[in-house]
């Protein structure tokens, strides 16, 4: 019973009452950076930090993660509501939250949105309770090979989420992967098509990309003719969800959550790849498969519930190894170090308090965030209702002013005007950006890892088929294969007898 | 940044740390003083950076704001800080990379040593080499030996290319002719799991982080590369005992533009040596796990300099300028 007797201290910790203060003020936080678009956990997080330098340990570190969390389930809004997604993990809700929205079912995908984050949340924190240590293991037994030979199958499942042109998708894929190249080769420092702009020695800027690409590309769209933009304000009915929604989003969520809470754990970035991976997966096996892409409640309520689990989980390596899985974790340690807290294997015995306060905390902070989020979803949906013209410049200005902040260059103005340009292009020639920001999430990733074991094998290819984890991963990466074009080859028969 | 700049100050000032202006009068400063760093928020160096900005904000009554400028490892800042006016009021807090940088890749665009005015050096650290349990040496000449032996056979982790922890193992294998392969990693958190879970056997690392594993037995620290042995693990020799010569320490500190007025210099230098001795101060470094080391102007343009010439030939040596 020694879990139960963990749990209670944990609690007591939690319930403490300046404990459940800062909770508060941490989700709170979030959610208001979160539905800000540009302006992500990290920079708010970092600002915040000096703040937490006279606060007791635990308290510190509940509000920084408060702030994280709270985060994932304010950017689903902005994402769901104006096709805005702040930050990597939410640009995949955009697909089915966004069209729901235009529907006239915003309120119904918030709700999705925020019930799915609540049950992963509350799964996720039993599973870091139970098994942080063990699963720490797991993680470390992930080498390179493995590494690269997961991506490759996320890179070829990855062309389920064209809902069109399946070639279309295949370029978009490669056009991300090209735009992953800029910047400076981890290898040899030396620097890719930077155009000798010390600016792009960094890389292109993610953030910019996906607000250029989607929001203010969207936004362009709808300047162009005035009906399109009415369908957003036209009818803003179903703020709840009925019964049968409900039973909707039941499975799907479940899966988020686990492919979220599997991958939240690997240190290679895996919890940004989970939202992703949950939309890719639930397109397959969704009884509703058919409707994904064209505002199906599953595409909301899997990649929230999973980038919620992996948000969550990814805190196993960083407690236990003191290894971060992102940025934000990667503060959270400098936020531990700076309290005298060293995050390492004997963190639990040492800093039972914290550990244990922290993980029930979570789960108190889901709590506050269904409490807060379910009765503010009416006011979000009002925002719909705004004038068209006083919104869109609200948004262009939150979305520049985020971006300038996190970067401070007015390089990234351009590179921001650049993806606008770019997205609203795509849209007249009916490509879709989801293909091409997985493209280049997944490209650089897979590119450390597999020169790293070329390099470690000294340039012997057959690494990627003795390491066990890695051959499992191509053997399922070749079945994906054939199960994507063996139906194509067949339809292509069957086309090529009828018109188009 | 400015708005949540603001939002933070706000804070700040609730939580009682707020700035309590003296409202002495002062020829400089009399505006606001820009702090760039060229990392992103939230690092050791985005820290530290803004501790000393609130102590220069209380002892002046100006406000010091840090301002990120990330970019090319921090090139991208001093690019812009080399271009400033030299009045004092845009500083630039540096790190080590700062005179490594120009060697690796030309192109970045600035003289470590002409282009700036040191101000005082901040804090400095030793790398610790650390190896895996399973590479099965336990003192500093066994690695020597093994390694020697087999040149060009083990392979060897960083935190990126360039990155002192690169740097202080190329250093020493020019130093003792031997040969391993270079796997960067992105970032010292990566590098850490790579030699946790023994990807990499062996690299040099910071102490800070690598504390907890070696008192779980998880990784066995070798030596450090300060000149001596580090007050933290004083049973760990420094590189120096075997290999004479060798040293490198990371450190941060303050420049600013090339002309800026040397009273300024004084001034910013007094301010920032005096925060250093406080117990605040002592408190906070030490949590930190690195050593105050503030200086005087001319010790620290000493160290960029000597920086500067050893990390050109050892890069030169390695073969590893971009282009």
């Amino acid at each position: 019973m020694e879990f139960i007797s963990n749990l209670s201290l944990g609690f007591s910790v939690a319930f403490a009452l300046q404990n459940i203060f800062f909770c508060f003020i941490g989700v709170l936080g979030g959610t208001l950076v979160g539905v800000l678009p540009g302006v992500g956990p990290l920079a708010t997080i970092a600002i915040l930090l000096p703040v937490t330098f006279s606060m007791a340990p635990d308290s510190a570190l509940i509000m920084l993660a408060g702030i994280y969390y709270g985060a994932q389930y304010g950017g689903s809004t902005t994402a769901i509501l104006l096709n805005l997604p702040g930050e990597a993990s939410s640009a995949i809700t955009t697909l089915d939250g966004y069209q729901m929205a235009r529907r006239g079912r915003a309120g119904a995908a918030l709700a999705t949105a925020a019930l799915a984050s609540f049950l992963a949340g509350t799964i996720a924190t039993v599973i870091v309770a139970l098994f942080a240590t063990p699963l720490t293991k797991v993680a470390m037994a992930f080498r390179p090979p493995s590494y690269f030979s997961m991506m490759v199958l996320g890179l070829i499942a990855s062309v389920v989420l064209a809902h069109g042109s399946v070639l279309k998708a295949i370029a978009m894929v490669m056009l991300g992967l090209l735009l992953g190249i800029i910047g400076t080769d981890m290898y040899t420092g030396t620097t890719r098509l930077d155009m000798g702009m010390l600016e792009l020695a960094e890389g292109v800027n993610f953030v910019a990309l996906a607000i250029g690409l989607f929001g203010i590309a969207e936004i362009l769209r709808n300047l162009e003719s005035p009906e399109n933009r009415d369908v957003l304000t036209d009818k803003v009915n179903g703020l709840w969800l009925s019964l049968k929604d409900l039973k909707r989003i039941v499975m799907p969520s479940l899966r988020g959550t686990a492919i979220g809470s599997a991958l939240g754990i690997l240190p290679g970035g895996g919890a940004m790849l989970s939202s992703y991976a949950a939309y890719i997966i639930e397109k397959k096996v969704s009884r509703n498969r058919g409707e994904m892409g064209n505002g199906a409640i599953e595409g909301v309520a899997a990649p929230e519930a999973a980038n919620n689990a992996g948000s969550q989980t990814a805190f196993i390596p960083m407690l236990t190894l003191g290894l971060p899985s992102n940025a934000v974790m990667a503060l959270m340690i400098g936020a531990m170090i700076i309290q005298g807290i060293q995050p390492g294997p004997d963190i639990i015995i040492k800093q039972p308090n914290m550990f244990w306060g922290l993980i029930v905390s979570m789960w108190i902070g889901n709590l506050m965030l269904i409490v807060l989020n379910l009765p503010l979803i009416g006011l979000w949906v009002r925002f719909l209702t705004v004038p068209y013209p006083v919104l869109v410049v609200a948004v262009m200005a939150f979305s520049a002013v985020g971006i300038y902040s996190a970067s401070g260059t007015l390089f990234s103005m351009y590179e921001l005007g650049f993806f606008s340009l770019l997205g609203y292009v795509f849209m007249r020639l009916g490509c879709e950006p989801a293909p091409l920001v997985l493209g280049f999430i997944l490209g650089p990733m897979m590119e450390e890892q597999l020169r790293r074991s070329m390099l470690m094998s000294r340039g012997d290819p057959t690494v990627f088929l003795t390491e066990p984890i890695s051959l499992c991963f191509l053997i399922a990466a070749a079945a994906a294969l054939l199960l994507i074009t063996a139906p194509a080859i067949a339809r292509r028969r069957e086309e090529a007898f009828s018109e188009e | 940044m400015k708005l949540l700049s603001l939002l933070a100050a706000f804070t700040l000032a609730l939580a009682g740390l707020g700035t309590s202006a003296t409202a002495q009068e002062a020829a400089y400063p009399n505006d606001l003083v820009r702090i760039v760093v060229g990392s992103s928020p939230g690092g050791t160096a985005d820290t530290v950076s803004r501790l000393i900005a609130e102590a220069l904000t209380e002892k002046f009554g100006q406000t010091f704001v840090v301002e990120n400028l990330p970019g090319a490892g921090g090139a991208l800042a001093a690019k812009t800080v080399k271009t400033a006016a030299p009045d004092g009021y845009t500083i630039q807090f540096i790190f080590s990379s700062f005179s490594i940088l120009p060697s690796l890749n030309p192109a970045v665009g600035y003289d470590p040593v002409k282009d700036f005015e040191p101000i005082a050096m901040v804090s400095s650290a030793p790398n610790l080499l650390l190896v895996h349990p399973s590479f099965e040496v336990s003192t500093l000449a066994e690695w020597i030996e093994k390694v020697k032996a087999n040149p060009g056979k083990f392979d060897y982790g960083s935190g990126g290319i360039g990155y002192s922890q690169h740097l202080s193992m190329e250093m020493l294998l020019q130093s003792i002719d031997g040969e391993a392969v270079h796997i960067p990693y992105s970032g010292s958190g990566d590098l850490l799991g790579a030699l946790i879970s023994g990807q990499v056997p062996f690299a040099f690392d910071t102490l800070t982080t690598a504390i907890p594993h070696i008192e779980s037995g998880a990784l066995i620290p070798l030596a450090t590369t300060s000149a001596e042995r580090s007050e933290i693990l004083p049973d760990v020799p420094a590189v120096g005992e075997e290999v004479p010569g060798y040293e490198l320490t990371a450190w941060n500190g303050f420049v600013a533009p090339a002309g800026t007025p040397k009273e300024i210099i004084t001034a910013l230098n007094d301010a920032i040596t005096e925060y250093l001795q406080s117990d605040e101060a002592k408190a906070f470094f030490e949590k930190l796990g690195t050593k105050i080391d503030a200086s005087t102007p001319e010790e620290f343009k000493e160290t960029i300099s000597g920086d500067y010439e050893k990390f050109a030939k050892v890069i030169e040596k390695a073969g590893i300028t971009a282009q």
